[in-house]
């Protein structure tokens, strides 16, 4: 089974999807706080948690979109 | 300390149960064994679910499970770093490894090594990158170790010296030995009972902590 990488520019930019994560996860200030908490839990570690399924689900997203069709 | 009867009974069965999972796990998608593919990556034959426990099994472990929380516990927040570190390396394994993989496929590669000289034409380089993996490796295991060490502790199995050590020392020898003569089939195999109980564990600790102090 040979992966070739996508045809076609469109199909590509679905990776750009993938730098979300990066950039919410670098953006430290954005998320450096305790308001608004969730169950006593300071934002800071639900948020950073709740990232956790949101990049599963974008890695999902970009699996789906870029698979070739054989 | 005493020896907890109940938590060395759990830790002795288990062990011996993957003891022989791992001996046993030689015929799990039988190949022949003296082929460095077959040892090393298991021929190829694991599909999806199966690399999905591996991985689990040796991700998940000793770093995530006991490093971690104790870096959290002496150093705070800090200590948190590790769920950036992953949320943003999934994606770019998604990205990168794929490729990595059609590559090292096509071409028979099986370590970092082989596809560096390979890639490079350099076998310096490639020695270097082998040299460097097997050293970089030897912490991560120095750690596993260390686990082992402060499990075996706990169940009351103490003493210093050489009697203390010799638990250690036995269940290195026969996780080694079973590796050797299974490749890669024996962790793969051992990585599912793990996973499991790693599963139990967090539920178990989110349920019953709070329960016993109180959120």
């Amino acid at each position: 089974m040979e992966l070739k990488p996508p045809q076609g520019g469109t199909t590509r930019l679905w990776y750009l999807l993938l730098l979300l994560p990066f950039v919410a996860m670098f953006w430290v200030s954005s998320y450096n706080r305790v308001e608004p908490q969730w169950g006593g839990i300071p934002f800071f570690y639900w948020y950073q948690l709740l990232w956790i399924p949101i990049g599963a689900g974008l890695t999902l997203i970009v699996y789906y979109a870029t698979r070739q069709k054989s | 300390m005493p020896i907890n009867w109940p938590a060395l009974a759990v830790f002795v069965l288990l062990f011996a149960l993957i003891t022989v999972l791992g001996f046993v796990a030689v015929r799990w998608r039988r190949g022949d064994l003296d082929l460095l593919h077959e040892w090393g990556l298991a021929g190829s034959r694991f599909g999806t679910l199966i690399t999905w426990f591996l991985l689990g099994g040796d991700l998940y472990t000793a770093y995530t499970f006991i490093a971690v929380p104790a870096l959290m516990f002496g150093a705070g927040a800090l200590g948190f770093f590790a769920v950036p570190y992953t949320i943003m390396v999934y994606p770019f394994v998604f990205v990168v490894f794929p490729r990595l993989w059609s590559v090292a496929r096509r071409h028979g590669y099986i370590t970092a090594a082989d596809f560096v000289r390979g890639r490079y034409g350099n076998k310096w380089l490639a020695l270097a990158v082998a040299i460097t993996g097997i050293v970089a490796t030897m912490p991560y295991i120095a750690l596993q170790l260390v686990g082992i060490q402060v499990v075996i502790a706990a169940l009351g199995i103490g003493g210093g010296g050489l009697a203390g050590d010799l638990p250690l020392v036995i269940a290195f020898v026969i996780l080694a030995a079973f590796t050797y003569t299974s490749g890669l089939r024996a962790p793969a195999a051992i990585a599912i009972v793990k996973d499991v109980l790693i599963w139990v564990t967090v539920i178990v600790a989110i349920v019953a902590i709070p329960v016993q102090l109180g959120g």
